[in-house]
């Protein structure tokens, strides 16, 4: 009976101390280096803001182990019962656009890279996929600008074209906040493209646009 | 593995992890950003990315492929040949921090690196690999280690008091020893005095180094 009371505590007490990890996402907002425990040694330390559930919250991870410059974009593992526990785990995009980590996921929904497939989508009224650029470019311009006064100089975005011709708004650069909301509007009611296709399948690609 | 684009044409790229090359497709960009599809041989999507700039350099790495707009120095095709071992993008981030200073487990790594024999550098990573206890042990006995088989080309002590990592640790026990290690070192110190006046500059210490592992007076 001992050893079975024995046996529980301890599983219950391992079972307290393990963590429940979440990946998220967030940025870096401070940073600083300060003196390591009892003294000895430096360590990075970063307060980040992320967003989880649709709020806005900040963490304070104690150990980086990475310098990190406040506008560095970086992936973490929270640990949903102790958050002081919180652990990098690597830098997605430094602030000053020096590096950036693109993670190799085979595990996610399979896409095509628009210029790797034999047969690419075509825009409304396009019959040559070289001609898309300009189409795409000019539609997406016309129409941002109906409903924003100013539009920065130079956004590149990645338009995910489904099976079907459906697009949807994927990464974009150099842009901001507001420009990006009403991207995704625009490209909400978007005419359907003539999907693409790779060695006689309709497959979802991934296009790249500048609008400049 | 690296494309330069001077002239704001060369833009957008496919890099393709199965084969390791470099493909321009696209113009898109200027000469502001560069943007890396990652492709494999089925043209399927990977991942993708930009940096900002002309330049782009890719790597592979074991989870990820990392683009920098500044030349790392790094060759992914060899830095791991003798022990398969491969950097994850912690590893790679610091292994970019400790070269930027001029320390000894700078040299270190380009010294691992140069004989296919990359180790962990990331603490997490060491810690998955070898356990919390060992991966500690190890850790010292690379220090030590370092001690002993790099020299500082100057014959100064270590210069590890600059490094924000190490700095107590091994700079307030461990430079005496090493600064007696450094004078023992009496091939690197016999290469230099052969060839004074040949290496100035940026850099020299790499070039000297590079040079030095492959001449008479470097012995294994």
């Amino acid at each position: 009976m001992r050893e079975v009371l024995f046996i529980s505590i301890v599983c219950f007490f391992m079972l307290s101390c393990s963590g429940e990890y979440l990946d998220i996402k967030g940025m870096v907002i401070e940073s600083h280096v300060v003196p390591g425990s009892r003294g000895y040694g430096f360590r990075d330390v970063a307060e980040v803001r992320y967003e989880i559930e649709g709020k806005i919250d900040t963490i304070t991870i104690m150990h980086t182990g990475t310098k990190l410059d406040t506008g560095d974009s970086v992936l973490f593992s929270l640990d949903l019962k102790n958050p002081k526990e919180s652990k990098l785990k690597q830098v997605v995009y430094r602030y000053d656009g020096s590096e950036a980590y693109i993670p190799l996921d085979t595990s996610k929904e399979k896409l095509s890279q628009y210029h790797a497939i034999d047969k690419q989508p075509l825009f409304e009224g396009v019959t040559n996929y070289v001609d898309n650029d300009s189409v795409v470019q000019g539609f997406l311009k016309e129409e941002l600008r109906s409903i924003q006064k100013t539009i920065p100089n130079r956004i590149g975005l990645y338009l995910i074209i489904d099976k079907d011709g459906k697009a949807t708004l994927g990464k974009v650069y150099d842009s901001d906040v507001a420009t990006e909301k009403n991207l995704r509007k625009v490209i909400d009611r978007m005419p359907l493209f003539e999907p693409g296709e790779h060695k006689g399948k309709k497959v979802k690609v991934s296009y790249l646009v500048e609008i400049n | 593995m690296l494309r330069v684009d001077p002239d704001g044409m060369l833009d957008e790229y496919n890099f393709n992890v199965d084969t390791g090359e470099f493909d321009w497709i696209s113009d898109k960009g200027g000469d502001e950003r560069q943007y890396v599809n990652v492709v494999n041989n089925e043209g399927d999507l990977l991942g993708e990315g930009s940096v900002q700039g002309s330049e782009v350099y890719a790597y592979r790495l074991r989870e990820s492929v990392v683009l920098t707009n500044f030349d790392a120095e790094f060759d992914d095709r060899s830095y791991n040949r003798e022990n398969g071992y491969q950097y994850s993008s912690g590893d790679f981030q610091l292994r970019n921090e400790y070269r930027k200073t001029d320390n000894v487990f700078g040299r270190f790594i380009d010294k691992a690196e140069g004989a296919g024999k990359a180790v962990p550098i990331s603490l997490r990573e060491h810690e998955m690999k070898y356990g919390y206890l060992t991966s500690r042990l190890m850790m010292m006995g690379t220090a030590i280690e370092s001690g002993l088989m790099l020299a500082d080309p100057l014959g100064k002590p270590f210069s590890v008091g600059g490094s924000r990592y190490f700095s107590r640790t091994v700079g307030v026990s461990g430079s005496q020893g090493a600064k007696a290690l450094t004078n023992a070192n009496t091939g690197w110190n016999s290469f230099l005095k052969a060839n004074t006046g040949k290496y100035s500059g940026a850099g020299w210490q790499r070039r000297a180094a590079a040079d030095y592992y492959k001449s008479s007076f470097y012995k294994k």
